[in-house]
């Protein structure tokens, strides 16, 4: 009796004091950019001119940046994750897996800023000369097509993105497969699937793991900084080709933020860093959203 | 007689491990046939063999040949160059534990199985899906929850809703794998009924712990021990008259 209230109190103080770190969290974001907001209003999120000496800051094609290497990141990542999160589990020998499995999660653990330097040394001058090039050489008289090539910017940090959220989005989902129970792949075996049928048979029944997997992956791309900056060029005009420089939010805050030469301008970046901080907080809502309406069929069973 | 499936010389391993000695046997088309023996003797490993599902596990193995005389396939399903996924789709398969798939509604449950089996028509699986149900005795208890997941039937619904998902792709064999033995009497007799329903359209091999099953619905009885086969005769015979010392001492349930 005594020691259950006692260990519910424990578990209330632990929640509670995750509720006031994000809310702390948000105010002092909030409180650091309030002279943009007193200035800008909405203006400082729809506006697209960031001119630190005239004193004008609006960060428009960094969000569309953000959105877009992110999105990039998931249409790249998410079919080769779940292939071959299903290739591990399930075709791969038994005494292979351990090494494969040890592989991906320690790709999952190499710090950013390894990969940041892999870009810049080896993906930028690849992308560059056996993808970019061509592919304008080929459409240079398509819309999107033009502009200077240099190897950096928002395609080649979605690219570089993908492969960072890749071992983690391989891994959750390799570990769904693995624990599905038997009774019902067999199921599936025992009425004639092909492999592609009990592959899709699993996928179903593993829908959940794989939407919080790939929300975990959005949240990891969203978030990073270091790699980014390292290959996405920096620029604020809105991207005009698919080769264009452009920036994320994060990578702008830490390409910026030594350099910050005004009160405003330093304003501007913790601004960009509330905006991160709303739109990661807006991704877990609608992540939930989507979990709750999938789980509703589940509940609805019970 | 007319034989659906001829098994010589079956022999299967769990890795290292024999478990299938010699077997050979003689499934007659359109009839029950019943597999009886103790705990570990190999019931559920032959039924696998028959659809090939043994040799899934990796490691495992099996040696020998079962001929399979259907409709479009006669032959050794065991040959190299038979595609283990075209004998299934001959074959359905009841698992001992209820198995539907959770995910999906007790509908696609059944409609699952037509479209890998390459039925696309709308209608024509809405018609299989109800005539498999009804077939199973099951569509007057699930007409209303239809879009329900098939995990929320009653154990007994559930391992009907799996006979309905096993006859509906229309396979020639059904084996049932002690389909009855999670279930109550009520359900059992249900599913006792329907199997002796079913036999007038498909081939039926259910393994059983059950011995007054065996004899309420199987027109043939098989007596397995220690991975061999010891005795296959009409129920009755192997019941009342059986040949062998060791099927009689287990039937009569002198059996250490
Ligand atoms: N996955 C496995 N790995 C190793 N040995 C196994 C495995 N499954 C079964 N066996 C062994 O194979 C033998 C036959 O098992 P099987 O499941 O076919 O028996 P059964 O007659 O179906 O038994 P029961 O009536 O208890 O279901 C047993 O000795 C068992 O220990
Ligand atoms: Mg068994």
């Amino acid at each position: 009796m005594r020691g259950d209230k006692i260990f519910l109190y424990i578990l209330l103080f632990i929640s509670a004091l995750f509720v006031v770190i994000v809310f702390l969290l948000g105010f002092e974001l909030y409180r650091g950019s309030s002279s943009i907001f007193d200035i800008f209003g909405f203006n400082f999120i729809l506006s697209s001119t960031w001119d630190p000496v005239r004193g004008v800051f609006g960060i428009a094609p960094v969000i569309l940046g953000s959105f877009l290497t992110c999105f990039i990141a998931l249409i790249l990542a998410i079919p080769v994750a779940l292939l071959t999160s299903y290739f591990i589990s399930e075709l791969v020998p038994s005494r292979l897996k351990i090494y494969i499995t040890s592989l991906v999660e320690l790709l999952a653990a190499v710090p950013s800023v390894v990969y940041g330097l892999w870009g810049i040394l080896v993906l930028v001058p690849f992308l560059r000369d056996n993808i970019y090039v061509p592919l304008q050489s080929a459409f240079y008289f398509l819309p999107g097509f033009g502009g200077a090539i240099t190897g950096y910017g928002i395609l080649t940090a979605g690219i570089l993105l993908a492969i960072m959220i890749l071992p983690t989005i391989t891994s959750i989902t390799k570990e769904a497969i693995e624990l599905l129970p038997a009774s019902i792949k067999e199921a599936a075996i025992a009425l004639g699937a092909m492999r592609y049928q009990s592959a899709r048979i699993i996928f179903t029944h593993i829908k959940l793991t794989i939407i919080a997997a790939i929300m975990l992956g959005f949240a990891r791309a969203f978030g990073e900084a270091m790699a980014v900056a390292m290959v996405i060029g920096g620029s604020h005009l809105f991207p005009n080709s698919i080769f264009a420089t452009g920036y994320t939010l994060p990578s702008l805050i830490v390409n910026e933020f030594t350099e910050a030469t005004s009160p405003l301008h330093y304003s501007a970046l913790i601004a960009a860093g509330f905006v991160l901080f709303v739109i990661a907080l807006a991704n877990i809502v609608v992540a939930r959203l989507i979990i709750y309406r999938t789980t509703r069929f589940m509940r609805l069973a019970i | 007689m007319d034989i659906i499936i001829d098994v010589k010389n079956l022999n299967a391993w769990y890795g290292e491990k024999q478990v299938l000695y010699n077997v050979s046997l003689q499934i007659p088309r359109y009839n029950i046939t019943a597999i009886i023996g103790p705990s570990g003797c190999g019931k559920t490993t032959f039924l696998r063999c028959l659809n090939r599902l043994h040799e899934l596990t990796p490691g495992n193995r099996v040696e020998g040949e079962i001929y399979f005389y259907g409709k479009n396939f006669k032959g050794n399903i065991y040959d190299s160059k038979v595609d283990p996924v075209e004998i299934r789709r001959h074959m359905g398969m009841v698992f001992q534990k209820p198995n539907p798939f959770p995910m999906l509604s007790v509908y696609d449950n059944v409609a699952i199985g037509l479209k890998i089996n390459g039925i696309r028509d709308k209608k024509k699986i809405d018609e299989i899906v109800m005539d498999s149900l009804k077939k199973a005795y099951l569509l007057d208890e699930v007409k209303d929850a239809l879009h329900k997941s098939g995990a929320s039937l009653s154990g007994g619904q559930q391992q009907r809703l799996c006979i309905a998902r096993a006859i509906a792709y229309n396979p020639e064999v059904i084996l049932l794998d002690e389909p009855t033995s999670a279930l109550d009497p009520v359900a059992t007799s249900k599913i006792e009924q329907l199997l002796v329903e079913l036999k007038r359209e498909y081939t039926i091999v259910i393994v059983t712990h059950n011995m007054q099953q065996a004899a309420r619905i199987a027109d043939y009885t098989a007596f397995m021990y220690l991975g061999k086969l010891i005795e296959f005769a009409p129920t009755e015979e192997l019941f009342e008259t059986p040949k062998n010392e060791l099927t009689e001492r287990y039937i009569t349930g002198k059996f250490g």
